[in-house]
């Protein structure tokens, strides 16, 4: 079964220390980029676009972020996921004035919306159990990890 | 009863709101709501709408006149999301 989206253990990351929010998005892209899967530009426009549309989404237990960007910086769609050493603080999504201590990233490289609807719906659904996510938080083998997620995210 | 209609906006119209729309109308539809929801970018928003009965954005907008706003992220995180469709119900006239 193909997913619409590329998931691949060498874009999960564990104990990410980058020192700072916008390293960390930068050290994400970057990886999408080594990998060819997003352009040049991309992480420029990540960390602009967090700036003004900030992405944190406190969740039941945790607090995770889903940065992503238009779909013209973009090659392929993929996920590319931070575990991080210690939380960094991102501004929630529509509350410019609240802050939510995010331990996980998920960045979004996402090409065709419309398309993609179904895997970042299924995202969302992810996010919603407190028991997988919690699973998830605690995997130490990426390979593990990225076969949760792409169990997680295929259509139902 | 005509068909309601619901503005569903983001940053950029590229996820959130995609994701948004489509379980507002789901969670609408299960409760027998039939309605017709579009998406935009908050930009977009005040330009767009006197012609919807309610907006729901997961990010602050201005200048949309009368219609009334929701801002949540709850239909993303899962956690407040009866309240807030209680909430759309209730905006929309339903109950």
């Amino acid at each position: 079964m193909s997913t619409l989206f590329t998931l691949r253990s060498d874009l999960i990351f564990l104990g990410v220390d980058e020192g700072g929010k916008e390293e960390t998005l930068r050290f994400l892209a970057n990886q999408l980029h080594e990998k060819g899967i997003v352009k040049e530009t991309y992480a420029n426009a990540i960390i602009e676009r967090e700036k003004n549309y900030a992405t944190g989404i406190p969740l039941e237990k945790i607090g995770v972020a889903i940065p992503h960007t238009d779909a013209i910086h973009v090659n392929e769609p993929a996920i590319a996921v931070a575990i991080l050493e210690k939380p960094e603080t991102f501004t929630v999504m529509g509350s410019p004035d609240d802050q939510v201590s995010v331990q996980a990233i998920f960045m979004l490289a996402i090409k065709q919306p419309s398309e993609q609807l179904t895997m970042l719906s299924s995202l969302m659904g992810f996010f919603q159990q407190s028991d997988v996510i919690e699973k998830f938080m605690k995997m130490d083998s990426t390979e593990e990890m990225r076969a949760l997620l792409e169990k997680e995210l295929q259509a139902p | 009863m005509a068909k309601k209609r619901i503005l569903v906006a983001c940053g950029t119209a590229i996820a959130t709101s995609t994701v948004v729309a489509m379980k507002v109308k789901e969670m609408l539809e299960k409760r027998g709501v039939d309605v017709f929801v579009d998406q935009c970018k908050a930009s977009e928003a005040p330009s767009k709408a006197s012609s919807f009965d309610l907006i729901i954005t997961t990010t602050p907008v201005s200048g949309v006149g009368d219609t009334p706003v929701i801002r949540t992220i709850s239909f993303l995180s899962g956690v407040g999301m009866e309240k807030d469709m209680e909430l759309i119900l209730e905006k929309l006239g339903l109950k």
